[in-house]
Protein backbone atom coordinates (compact mmCIF):
# COMPACT_ATOMS: atom_id res chain seq x y z
CA UNK A 1 0.00 0.00 0.00
CA UNK A 2 1.35 3.47 -1.38
CA UNK A 3 1.30 6.27 1.23
CA UNK A 4 0.51 9.92 0.44
CA UNK A 5 4.36 11.51 0.52
CA UNK A 6 5.30 13.43 3.64
CA UNK A 7 6.42 16.15 1.14
CA UNK A 8 8.48 19.46 1.93
CA UNK A 9 6.30 20.98 -0.41
CA UNK A 10 3.95 21.13 2.76
CA UNK A 11 6.58 22.60 4.74
CA UNK A 12 7.21 25.25 1.73
CA UNK A 13 3.02 25.97 1.25
CA UNK A 14 2.78 26.68 4.95
CA UNK A 15 5.68 28.86 4.80
CA UNK A 16 4.03 30.54 1.83
CA UNK A 17 0.97 31.07 3.10
CA UNK A 18 2.68 32.78 6.34
CA UNK A 19 6.26 33.61 5.26
CA UNK A 20 8.88 35.79 6.95
CA UNK A 21 11.60 36.55 4.79
CA UNK A 22 14.87 34.81 5.65
CA UNK A 23 17.37 36.98 7.48
CA UNK A 24 20.68 35.43 5.90
CA UNK A 25 21.46 31.53 5.68
CA UNK A 26 21.23 29.91 9.43
CA UNK A 27 23.72 26.97 10.31
CA UNK A 28 22.41 24.42 13.08
CA UNK A 29 23.55 21.57 14.35
CA UNK A 30 22.64 18.63 16.85
CA UNK A 31 22.91 19.77 20.70
CA UNK A 32 26.52 17.90 22.08
CA UNK A 33 26.45 14.63 23.32
CA UNK A 34 23.71 13.54 20.74
CA UNK A 35 23.98 9.55 19.74
CA UNK A 36 24.14 8.73 15.83
CA UNK A 37 20.36 7.82 15.84
CA UNK A 38 19.61 11.11 16.79
CA UNK A 39 22.15 12.96 14.10
CA UNK A 40 20.19 10.62 11.14
CA UNK A 41 17.03 11.48 12.53
CA UNK A 42 17.84 15.19 12.86
CA UNK A 43 19.93 15.57 9.43
CA UNK A 44 17.13 13.94 7.91
CA UNK A 45 14.59 15.81 9.03
CA UNK A 46 16.31 18.73 8.17
CA UNK A 47 16.77 17.88 4.82
CA UNK A 48 15.23 15.56 2.58
CA UNK A 49 12.71 14.14 5.19
CA UNK A 50 10.88 17.23 5.04
CA UNK A 51 8.58 15.99 8.43
CA UNK A 52 9.28 14.05 11.50
CA UNK A 53 6.72 11.29 10.22
CA UNK A 54 9.11 10.67 7.07
CA UNK A 55 11.99 11.46 9.18
CA UNK A 56 10.74 8.35 11.36
CA UNK A 57 10.16 6.40 8.47
CA UNK A 58 13.81 6.60 7.22
CA UNK A 59 15.21 5.74 10.96
CA UNK A 60 12.72 3.00 10.78
CA UNK A 61 14.16 1.84 7.22
CA UNK A 62 17.55 2.06 8.62
CA UNK A 63 17.38 0.33 11.93
CA UNK A 64 15.53 -2.48 10.08
CA UNK A 65 18.10 -3.10 7.42
CA UNK A 66 21.49 -1.43 9.13
CA UNK A 67 21.25 -2.91 11.93
CA UNK A 68 20.14 -6.42 10.88
CA UNK A 69 23.20 -6.42 8.09
CA UNK A 70 24.83 -9.39 7.67
CA UNK A 71 27.72 -9.74 10.01
CA UNK A 72 30.70 -12.34 9.03
CA UNK A 73 30.29 -15.16 11.64
CA UNK A 74 32.82 -18.15 11.36
CA UNK A 75 31.61 -21.63 12.15
CA UNK A 76 34.48 -23.15 12.12
CA UNK A 77 36.81 -24.43 9.22
CA UNK A 78 38.48 -28.30 10.19
CA UNK A 79 35.72 -30.73 10.27
CA UNK A 80 36.79 -34.74 10.95
CA UNK A 81 34.42 -37.00 11.22
CA UNK A 82 34.93 -40.90 11.72
CA UNK A 83 34.27 -42.75 7.85
CA UNK A 84 32.68 -46.17 8.92
CA UNK A 85 33.30 -47.14 5.23
CA UNK A 86 36.79 -46.64 5.07
CA UNK A 87 37.75 -47.33 9.28
CA UNK A 88 39.70 -43.66 9.89
CA UNK A 89 39.21 -40.19 10.77
CA UNK A 90 38.84 -38.17 7.46
CA UNK A 91 38.16 -34.05 7.01
CA UNK A 92 34.32 -34.43 5.87
CA UNK A 93 35.39 -31.31 4.06
CA UNK A 94 38.39 -30.37 2.01
CA UNK A 95 37.34 -26.91 2.11
CA UNK A 96 37.34 -24.50 5.11
CA UNK A 97 33.79 -23.11 4.34
CA UNK A 98 32.01 -19.59 3.33
CA UNK A 99 32.28 -17.08 5.66
CA UNK A 100 28.53 -15.73 4.91
CA UNK A 101 27.04 -19.04 4.85
CA UNK A 102 26.12 -21.50 7.46
CA UNK A 103 27.53 -25.07 6.29
CA UNK A 104 25.71 -28.33 7.89
CA UNK A 105 29.09 -29.47 9.31
CA UNK A 106 29.58 -28.84 12.91
CA UNK A 107 33.04 -28.69 15.31
CA UNK A 108 32.97 -32.30 16.62
CA UNK A 109 32.32 -33.08 19.94
CA UNK A 110 34.04 -30.99 22.80
CA UNK A 111 35.78 -29.02 19.93
CA UNK A 112 35.90 -25.17 20.31
CA UNK A 113 35.96 -23.01 17.19
CA UNK A 114 36.62 -19.19 17.78
CA UNK A 115 37.06 -16.24 15.47
CA UNK A 116 37.62 -12.63 15.98
CA UNK A 117 36.31 -10.51 12.69
CA UNK A 118 36.62 -7.12 11.60
CA UNK A 119 34.04 -6.17 9.06
CA UNK A 120 33.37 -1.94 7.88
CA UNK A 121 30.14 -0.83 5.99
CA UNK A 122 30.13 2.17 4.45
CA UNK A 123 26.42 2.65 2.75
CA UNK A 124 25.71 4.40 -0.47
CA UNK A 125 22.26 4.49 -1.33
CA UNK A 126 18.91 4.31 -0.49
CA UNK A 127 16.24 3.29 -3.23
CA UNK A 128 18.80 3.82 -5.42
CA UNK A 129 19.95 7.18 -4.53
CA UNK A 130 23.13 8.04 -3.40
CA UNK A 131 22.83 8.66 0.39
CA UNK A 132 25.59 11.51 -0.36
CA UNK A 133 23.33 13.64 -2.65
CA UNK A 134 20.01 12.83 -1.68
CA UNK A 135 17.52 15.44 -2.55
CA UNK A 136 13.87 16.47 -2.85
CA UNK A 137 11.75 20.22 -4.13
CA UNK A 138 9.74 21.87 -6.62
CA UNK A 139 9.83 24.39 -8.73
CA UNK A 140 6.68 25.41 -9.48
CA UNK A 141 5.52 28.75 -10.10
CA UNK A 142 4.36 29.51 -6.61
CA UNK A 143 7.56 28.93 -5.23
CA UNK A 144 11.06 26.79 -5.58
CA UNK A 145 11.89 24.86 -2.66
CA UNK A 146 14.64 22.57 -2.51
CA UNK A 147 15.91 20.30 0.43
CA UNK A 148 19.69 17.77 -0.07
CA UNK A 149 21.01 15.92 2.39
CA UNK A 150 24.34 14.67 2.01
CA UNK A 151 24.77 11.64 4.03
CA UNK A 152 27.70 9.69 5.53
CA UNK A 153 27.03 6.59 7.27
CA UNK A 154 29.19 3.81 8.50
CA UNK A 155 28.92 1.12 10.62
CA UNK A 156 32.16 -0.90 12.11
CA UNK A 157 31.73 -4.10 13.91
CA UNK A 158 34.00 -6.28 15.80
CA UNK A 159 32.98 -9.64 15.88
CA UNK A 160 33.67 -12.54 18.19
CA UNK A 161 32.36 -15.55 17.32
CA UNK A 162 32.43 -18.73 19.32
CA UNK A 163 31.01 -22.53 19.00
CA UNK A 164 31.22 -25.71 20.79
CA UNK A 165 30.33 -28.83 19.96
CA UNK A 166 27.95 -30.15 22.93
CA UNK A 167 28.01 -33.71 20.49
CA UNK A 168 29.28 -34.89 17.39
CA UNK A 169 26.49 -33.40 15.48
CA UNK A 170 25.27 -30.95 17.91
CA UNK A 171 26.47 -27.10 18.14
CA UNK A 172 26.17 -24.30 20.29
CA UNK A 173 27.43 -21.15 19.54
CA UNK A 174 27.84 -16.72 20.16
CA UNK A 175 28.21 -14.18 18.16
CA UNK A 176 29.24 -10.81 20.13
CA UNK A 177 29.49 -7.69 17.75
CA UNK A 178 30.81 -4.73 19.01
CA UNK A 179 30.00 -1.64 17.11
CA UNK A 180 30.59 1.83 16.13
CA UNK A 181 28.53 3.81 13.80
CA UNK A 182 29.52 7.18 12.76
CA UNK A 183 26.95 9.44 10.96
CA UNK A 184 28.51 12.44 9.55
CA UNK A 185 26.53 14.97 7.09
CA UNK A 186 24.81 17.77 5.73
CA UNK A 187 21.37 18.90 4.82
CA UNK A 188 20.30 22.43 3.47
CA UNK A 189 16.89 23.78 2.72
CA UNK A 190 16.31 26.52 0.15
CA UNK A 191 12.73 27.93 -0.71
CA UNK A 192 12.09 31.43 -2.25
CA UNK A 193 9.72 32.61 -4.23
CA UNK A 194 10.32 32.83 -8.07
CA UNK A 195 7.68 35.73 -8.02
CA UNK A 196 8.64 37.93 -5.32
CA UNK A 197 12.11 37.00 -5.48
CA UNK A 198 11.84 36.83 -1.76
CA UNK A 199 14.39 33.84 -0.18
CA UNK A 200 12.28 32.57 2.71
CA UNK A 201 14.80 30.01 4.00
CA UNK A 202 18.45 29.28 3.42
CA UNK A 203 19.70 27.13 5.88
CA UNK A 204 22.18 24.57 6.55
CA UNK A 205 22.94 21.45 9.92
CA UNK A 206 26.12 19.93 9.99
CA UNK A 207 26.30 16.59 12.17
CA UNK A 208 29.06 14.61 12.90
CA UNK A 209 28.29 11.99 15.56
CA UNK A 210 28.97 8.47 16.45
CA UNK A 211 28.03 6.18 19.00
CA UNK A 212 29.73 2.59 19.89
CA UNK A 213 29.23 -0.56 22.37
CA UNK A 214 28.05 -3.91 22.76
CA UNK A 215 25.71 -4.43 19.90
CA UNK A 216 22.97 -6.94 19.81
CA UNK A 217 24.33 -10.44 20.58
CA UNK A 218 22.85 -13.72 18.45
CA UNK A 219 22.61 -17.18 20.32
CA UNK A 220 23.03 -20.48 17.90
CA UNK A 221 22.30 -23.90 17.82
CA UNK A 222 23.17 -26.01 14.83
CA UNK A 223 22.44 -29.57 14.16
CA UNK A 224 23.71 -31.99 11.35
CA UNK A 225 20.86 -34.35 11.21
CA UNK A 226 21.41 -35.53 7.80
CA UNK A 227 25.37 -36.94 6.43
CA UNK A 228 24.44 -39.33 2.99
CA UNK A 229 27.17 -38.72 0.92
CA UNK A 230 27.39 -36.29 -1.04
CA UNK A 231 24.92 -34.40 0.60
CA UNK A 232 24.98 -32.46 4.50
CA UNK A 233 21.69 -31.07 5.95
CA UNK A 234 21.51 -29.40 8.65
CA UNK A 235 19.29 -26.99 11.15
CA UNK A 236 20.06 -24.05 12.95
CA UNK A 237 18.39 -21.40 15.41
CA UNK A 238 19.66 -17.92 15.66
CA UNK A 239 18.00 -15.92 18.69
CA UNK A 240 19.35 -12.41 18.12
CA UNK A 241 19.03 -10.66 22.15
CA UNK A 242 18.64 -6.70 21.30
CA UNK A 243 21.41 -5.91 23.63
CA UNK A 244 22.27 -3.12 21.50
CA UNK A 245 19.30 -0.74 21.70
CA UNK A 246 16.34 -0.42 23.35
CA UNK A 247 15.68 2.95 22.47
CA UNK A 248 13.81 2.95 19.26
CA UNK A 249 10.98 5.81 19.96
CA UNK A 250 10.28 9.21 19.51
CA UNK A 251 10.52 11.78 22.20
CA UNK A 252 8.09 14.58 20.72
CA UNK A 253 9.06 16.89 24.02
CA UNK A 254 13.04 16.75 23.18
CA UNK A 255 15.29 19.17 22.88
CA UNK A 256 15.74 22.13 20.16
CA UNK A 257 18.75 21.88 18.08
CA UNK A 258 21.44 24.63 18.59
CA UNK A 259 21.21 27.58 15.65
CA UNK A 260 17.49 26.29 15.70
CA UNK A 261 15.15 29.64 14.46
CA UNK A 262 11.50 29.61 12.91
CA UNK A 263 9.45 26.66 12.65
CA UNK A 264 9.52 23.25 12.77
CA UNK A 265 12.98 23.24 14.48
CA UNK A 266 11.37 20.80 17.67
CA UNK A 267 13.85 18.32 17.91
CA UNK A 268 12.56 15.00 18.39
CA UNK A 269 15.02 12.50 19.94
CA UNK A 270 14.87 8.71 19.52
CA UNK A 271 17.51 8.63 21.72
CA UNK A 272 19.46 5.07 19.88
CA UNK A 273 22.76 4.54 18.71
CA UNK A 274 22.23 2.85 15.93
CA UNK A 275 23.62 -0.67 16.99
CA UNK A 276 20.32 -3.04 17.37
CA UNK A 277 17.24 -3.25 16.35
CA UNK A 278 15.48 -2.86 19.77
CA UNK A 279 13.68 -6.45 19.39
CA UNK A 280 14.40 -10.00 20.38
CA UNK A 281 14.44 -11.74 16.74
CA UNK A 282 14.30 -15.64 15.98
CA UNK A 283 15.89 -16.90 12.98
CA UNK A 284 15.35 -20.42 11.84
CA UNK A 285 17.42 -21.98 9.02
CA UNK A 286 17.86 -25.31 7.03
CA UNK A 287 21.21 -25.66 5.80
CA UNK A 288 22.34 -27.71 3.25
CA UNK A 289 25.87 -28.87 1.37
CA UNK A 290 27.14 -31.14 -1.72
CA UNK A 291 30.42 -32.52 -2.15
CA UNK A 292 31.54 -32.61 -5.19
CA UNK A 293 35.32 -33.14 -5.22
CA UNK A 294 36.79 -29.85 -4.54
CA UNK A 295 33.66 -28.46 -4.91
CA UNK A 296 31.11 -27.80 -2.56
CA UNK A 297 27.65 -25.73 -3.10
CA UNK A 298 25.92 -25.00 -0.19
CA UNK A 299 22.77 -23.26 0.71
CA UNK A 300 20.84 -21.85 3.46
CA UNK A 301 17.46 -20.97 3.54
CA UNK A 302 14.80 -19.98 6.14
CA UNK A 303 12.95 -17.78 7.99
CA UNK A 304 13.30 -14.98 10.54
CA UNK A 305 10.75 -13.58 13.19
CA UNK A 306 11.89 -10.43 13.10
CA UNK A 307 8.59 -8.72 14.66
CA UNK A 308 5.59 -7.09 13.75
CA UNK A 309 6.94 -5.05 11.31
CA UNK A 310 5.96 -0.98 10.79
CA UNK A 311 3.44 0.59 12.24
CA UNK A 312 1.54 3.57 9.97
CA UNK A 313 -0.64 5.84 10.98
CA UNK A 314 -2.90 7.24 8.78
CA UNK A 315 -3.34 10.47 8.59
CA UNK A 316 -4.97 13.47 6.25
CA UNK A 317 -1.91 14.06 4.11
CA UNK A 318 0.42 11.14 4.71
CA UNK A 319 0.96 7.77 6.11
CA UNK A 320 3.77 8.14 8.94
CA UNK A 321 5.28 5.51 10.88
CA UNK A 322 5.07 5.12 14.33
CA UNK A 323 8.40 4.48 15.75
CA UNK A 324 7.12 3.35 19.41
CA UNK A 325 4.71 1.12 18.00
CA UNK A 326 6.98 -0.46 15.10
CA UNK A 327 9.14 -3.51 15.15
CA UNK A 328 10.87 -4.99 12.96
CA UNK A 329 9.73 -6.70 9.95
CA UNK A 330 9.94 -10.96 9.29
CA UNK A 331 12.28 -12.12 6.71
CA UNK A 332 12.68 -14.79 4.30
CA UNK A 333 16.66 -15.54 4.12
CA UNK A 334 17.91 -17.44 1.15
CA UNK A 335 21.84 -17.73 0.40
CA UNK A 336 23.49 -19.73 -2.16
CA UNK A 337 26.95 -19.98 -3.23
CA UNK A 338 29.40 -22.43 -3.14
CA UNK A 339 32.99 -22.87 -1.88
CA UNK A 340 35.94 -24.35 -2.86
CA UNK A 341 39.66 -25.81 -1.93
CA UNK A 342 42.09 -24.41 -3.94
CA UNK A 343 44.61 -26.56 -2.21
CA UNK A 344 44.63 -27.97 0.83
CA UNK A 345 45.29 -24.69 2.93
CA UNK A 346 42.96 -22.27 0.54
CA UNK A 347 39.55 -22.30 0.83
CA UNK A 348 37.26 -19.50 -1.77
CA UNK A 349 33.55 -19.16 -1.48
CA UNK A 350 31.21 -16.88 -3.67
CA UNK A 351 27.73 -16.37 -2.02
CA UNK A 352 24.29 -14.68 -2.99
CA UNK A 353 22.77 -13.78 0.19
CA UNK A 354 19.09 -12.89 -0.13
CA UNK A 355 16.69 -11.79 2.46
CA UNK A 356 13.11 -10.23 1.90
CA UNK A 357 11.98 -7.85 4.42
CA UNK A 358 7.85 -8.45 4.85
CA UNK A 359 5.25 -5.65 4.54
CA UNK A 360 8.34 -3.29 5.45
CA UNK A 361 9.01 -0.20 4.45
CA UNK A 362 10.06 0.99 1.03
CA UNK A 363 11.00 4.30 -0.04
CA UNK A 364 9.64 5.29 -3.77
CA UNK A 365 12.02 7.93 -5.54
CA UNK A 366 10.18 10.05 -8.24
CA UNK A 367 7.94 13.15 -9.37
CA UNK A 368 4.76 13.20 -8.68
CA UNK A 369 1.74 16.37 -8.51
CA UNK A 370 1.25 17.46 -4.96
CA UNK A 371 0.16 20.30 -3.43
CA UNK A 372 -2.40 22.73 -4.12
CA UNK A 373 -2.58 24.40 -6.33
CA UNK A 374 -0.93 20.67 -8.06
CA UNK A 375 2.50 21.60 -8.52
CA UNK A 376 5.70 18.81 -9.35
CA UNK A 377 7.37 17.26 -6.76
CA UNK A 378 10.31 15.45 -6.36
CA UNK A 379 10.95 12.85 -3.44
CA UNK A 380 10.32 9.79 -1.36
CA UNK A 381 7.09 8.14 -1.27
CA UNK A 382 6.96 6.14 2.30
CA UNK A 383 5.21 2.54 0.81
CA UNK A 384 4.37 -0.48 3.33
CA UNK A 385 5.81 -3.31 0.71
CA UNK A 386 8.29 -6.55 0.92
CA UNK A 387 11.84 -5.09 0.25
CA UNK A 388 14.50 -7.45 -1.07
CA UNK A 389 17.74 -7.10 -0.45
CA UNK A 390 20.55 -8.95 -2.34
CA UNK A 391 24.05 -8.95 -1.40
CA UNK A 392 27.09 -11.18 -3.10
CA UNK A 393 29.97 -12.26 -1.10
CA UNK A 394 33.64 -13.26 -2.14
CA UNK A 395 35.52 -14.88 0.71
CA UNK A 396 39.05 -16.62 1.07
CA UNK A 397 40.08 -18.39 4.35
CA UNK A 398 44.42 -19.36 4.65
CA UNK A 399 45.24 -22.31 6.74
CA UNK A 400 48.84 -20.64 8.71
CA UNK A 401 49.57 -23.52 10.41
CA UNK A 402 48.01 -25.73 12.86
CA UNK A 403 44.41 -24.81 13.27
CA UNK A 404 44.51 -20.78 12.18
CA UNK A 405 42.92 -19.77 9.83
CA UNK A 406 42.86 -16.23 8.37
CA UNK A 407 40.02 -15.10 6.81
CA UNK A 408 39.25 -12.24 4.04
CA UNK A 409 35.92 -11.30 2.32
CA UNK A 410 34.38 -8.73 0.77
CA UNK A 411 30.32 -7.68 0.11
CA UNK A 412 28.69 -6.25 -1.94
CA UNK A 413 25.06 -4.75 -2.90
CA UNK A 414 23.49 -7.06 -6.11
CA UNK A 415 20.60 -4.72 -6.28
CA UNK A 416 19.16 -0.90 -5.27
CA UNK A 417 16.66 -1.90 -3.39
CA UNK A 418 16.33 -0.70 0.35
CA UNK A 419 19.54 0.63 1.62
CA UNK A 420 23.07 -0.47 -0.54
CA UNK A 421 26.10 -0.90 0.87
CA UNK A 422 29.27 -0.04 -1.00
CA UNK A 423 31.93 -2.88 -1.41
CA UNK A 424 32.63 -3.96 2.59
CA UNK A 425 36.00 -5.26 2.83
CA UNK A 426 36.02 -8.24 6.24
CA UNK A 427 39.07 -9.26 7.55
CA UNK A 428 39.22 -12.19 10.29
CA UNK A 429 41.68 -14.79 12.17
CA UNK A 430 40.01 -18.17 13.36
CA UNK A 431 41.15 -20.88 15.17
CA UNK A 432 40.01 -24.08 16.17
CA UNK A 433 40.08 -26.13 19.70
CA UNK B 1 30.35 -84.38 64.81
CA UNK B 2 32.67 -81.28 65.26
CA UNK B 3 34.72 -82.67 62.64
CA UNK B 4 32.14 -82.98 60.66
CA UNK B 5 30.88 -80.00 60.58
CA UNK B 6 33.72 -78.27 59.98
CA UNK B 7 35.00 -80.07 56.70
CA UNK B 8 31.29 -79.07 55.67
CA UNK B 9 32.05 -75.61 56.28
CA UNK B 10 35.24 -75.78 54.29
CA UNK B 11 33.65 -77.49 51.73
CA UNK B 12 30.95 -74.86 51.04
CA UNK B 13 33.75 -72.28 51.44
CA UNK B 14 35.47 -73.95 48.55
CA UNK B 15 32.63 -74.13 46.60
CA UNK B 16 32.14 -70.46 47.13
CA UNK B 17 35.36 -69.34 46.19
CA UNK B 18 35.13 -71.96 43.13
CA UNK B 19 32.04 -69.92 41.59
CA UNK B 20 33.72 -66.47 42.78
CA UNK B 21 36.94 -67.64 40.51
CA UNK B 22 34.75 -68.45 37.68
CA UNK B 23 32.78 -65.09 38.08
CA UNK B 24 36.39 -63.26 37.65
CA UNK B 25 37.00 -64.95 33.80
CA UNK B 26 37.02 -62.36 30.92
CA UNK B 27 34.20 -62.84 29.10
CA UNK B 28 36.39 -63.75 25.88
CA UNK B 29 37.45 -66.29 28.41
CA UNK B 30 33.96 -66.93 29.92
CA UNK B 31 32.53 -67.08 25.73
CA UNK B 32 35.80 -69.86 25.43
CA UNK B 33 34.32 -71.74 28.02
CA UNK B 34 31.59 -71.83 27.13
CA UNK B 35 32.11 -72.53 23.40
CA UNK B 36 35.44 -74.55 23.14
CA UNK B 37 35.88 -73.91 19.18
CA UNK B 38 36.18 -69.99 19.26
CA UNK B 39 39.48 -69.96 21.41
CA UNK B 40 41.60 -70.52 17.79
CA UNK B 41 38.77 -68.08 16.25
CA UNK B 42 39.88 -65.48 18.77
CA UNK B 43 43.80 -66.20 17.94
CA UNK B 44 43.32 -65.70 14.53
CA UNK B 45 41.43 -62.69 14.90
CA UNK B 46 43.57 -61.16 16.99
CA UNK B 47 46.38 -61.90 14.85
CA UNK B 48 44.22 -59.81 12.12
CA UNK B 49 43.63 -57.25 13.62
CA UNK B 50 47.37 -56.93 14.56
CA UNK B 51 47.73 -57.04 10.62
CA UNK B 52 44.91 -54.45 10.26
CA UNK B 53 46.62 -52.09 12.79
CA UNK B 54 50.04 -51.98 10.76
CA UNK B 55 48.70 -51.53 7.61
CA UNK B 56 46.50 -48.52 8.99
CA UNK B 57 49.39 -47.05 10.65
CA UNK B 58 51.94 -47.54 7.42
CA UNK B 59 49.22 -45.74 5.67
CA UNK B 60 49.11 -48.43 3.14
CA UNK B 61 45.57 -48.68 1.36
CA UNK B 62 46.62 -51.95 -0.61
CA UNK B 63 47.94 -53.64 2.94
CA UNK B 64 44.38 -52.43 4.39
CA UNK B 65 42.72 -54.09 1.07
CA UNK B 66 44.86 -57.07 1.56
CA UNK B 67 42.79 -57.77 5.31
CA UNK B 68 39.66 -55.66 3.99
CA UNK B 69 39.13 -56.68 0.59
CA UNK B 70 36.00 -54.51 0.01
CA UNK B 71 37.47 -51.46 0.92
CA UNK B 72 37.12 -48.22 -1.52
CA UNK B 73 40.87 -48.12 -1.78
CA UNK B 74 41.00 -44.90 -3.85
CA UNK B 75 39.23 -43.18 -1.10
CA UNK B 76 41.28 -45.41 1.83
CA UNK B 77 44.56 -43.83 -0.48
CA UNK B 78 42.81 -40.10 -0.80
CA UNK B 79 42.29 -40.22 3.22
CA UNK B 80 46.00 -41.59 3.68
CA UNK B 81 47.53 -38.41 2.13
CA UNK B 82 46.24 -36.13 4.11
CA UNK B 83 47.60 -37.69 7.21
CA UNK B 84 51.29 -37.26 8.18
CA UNK B 85 50.36 -39.60 10.91
CA UNK B 86 48.36 -42.08 12.04
CA UNK B 87 48.48 -43.89 15.63
CA UNK B 88 45.73 -47.14 16.13
CA UNK B 89 45.10 -49.04 19.28
CA UNK B 90 43.12 -51.95 19.46
CA UNK B 91 41.95 -53.12 22.75
CA UNK B 92 38.36 -54.74 24.33
CA UNK B 93 38.03 -57.43 21.08
CA UNK B 94 35.87 -59.94 21.55
CA UNK B 95 34.41 -62.77 19.29
CA UNK B 96 30.77 -62.88 19.56
CA UNK B 97 29.78 -65.51 17.67
CA UNK B 98 31.19 -68.45 15.04
CA UNK B 99 29.28 -69.86 12.36
CA UNK B 100 31.54 -71.99 10.30
CA UNK B 101 34.23 -70.11 9.30
CA UNK B 102 32.71 -66.76 9.79
CA UNK B 103 32.60 -64.60 12.62
CA UNK B 104 31.28 -61.89 14.01
CA UNK B 105 33.83 -59.74 16.02
CA UNK B 106 33.91 -56.64 18.33
CA UNK B 107 37.07 -54.13 19.46
CA UNK B 108 37.55 -50.89 19.71
CA UNK B 109 39.99 -48.76 18.04
CA UNK B 110 41.38 -45.36 19.00
CA UNK B 111 42.97 -43.28 16.34
CA UNK B 112 44.89 -40.31 16.62
CA UNK B 113 45.21 -38.28 13.32
CA UNK B 114 48.33 -35.78 13.15
CA UNK B 115 46.86 -34.22 9.69
CA UNK B 116 49.30 -32.40 7.34
CA UNK B 117 46.72 -29.12 7.86
CA UNK B 118 45.60 -28.61 11.38
CA UNK B 119 46.02 -30.24 14.78
CA UNK B 120 46.35 -33.83 15.72
CA UNK B 121 42.61 -35.47 15.77
CA UNK B 122 42.05 -38.47 18.48
CA UNK B 123 38.27 -40.61 18.20
CA UNK B 124 37.51 -43.86 19.85
CA UNK B 125 34.81 -45.91 18.52
CA UNK B 126 33.41 -49.71 19.23
CA UNK B 127 33.31 -51.35 15.59
CA UNK B 128 31.01 -54.51 15.33
CA UNK B 129 33.16 -56.38 11.84
CA UNK B 130 31.74 -60.14 10.05
CA UNK B 131 35.17 -61.54 9.65
CA UNK B 132 35.82 -65.04 7.37
CA UNK B 133 38.60 -67.65 7.65
CA UNK B 134 40.44 -67.44 4.05
CA UNK B 135 42.86 -69.78 3.16
CA UNK B 136 44.38 -70.09 6.50
CA UNK B 137 44.02 -66.50 7.38
CA UNK B 138 41.06 -64.56 8.78
CA UNK B 139 40.19 -61.24 6.68
CA UNK B 140 37.65 -58.30 6.95
CA UNK B 141 34.34 -58.72 5.37
CA UNK B 142 32.66 -56.04 6.49
CA UNK B 143 31.09 -53.31 9.58
CA UNK B 144 28.08 -53.84 11.19
CA UNK B 145 28.76 -50.61 13.04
Amino acid sequence: MVRWPAVSVFTGVLLLTAPSPARGQTIGRPPAGSTAGDALYDLLLQGVAGSSNQAAGFQAIFRDQLMTFPLASSAGGFSWTFDPTLGVLVRHSRSFGPMFAERPLTSGRRKANVSVAYQRTRFDSISGQPLRALATGTDGSNFTARSTTALDLTTENTILTVSYGLASRVDVGLVLPFGRTTVEGTSTNFIRSPVTGVTFEDSTYVVDSSSSGVADITLRGKVWFLATPPLDLGASVDLRLPLGDDQWRDKPDGRPYEGCVGNGCSHQTAGNKLLGVGHTQTKILLLGAVKAGRFSPHFNVGYTFGGSGPHFEPIIFEGYVDLNRSQPPNEINYTAGVDVAVSDRLTIAADMVGRTLRDSIKLDYGTRLAGNPPQPFTGFVVASRNVRLLLGAVSGKVNIGGLWLINGSVLFALNDEGVSPGVTPVIGLERAF
Amino acid sequence: MNSNWQRRSWTVIALILAVALEARVSPLQAAAVRQPHTQPVEIGVREMLQRYSQALESRDAEAVKRIQPSIPVESLARAFRDMRELKIAIDAARVLSVKGSTARVSFRVTQTVTPKVGAAQTTTVTRVMQVRRDGGVWVIDGFER
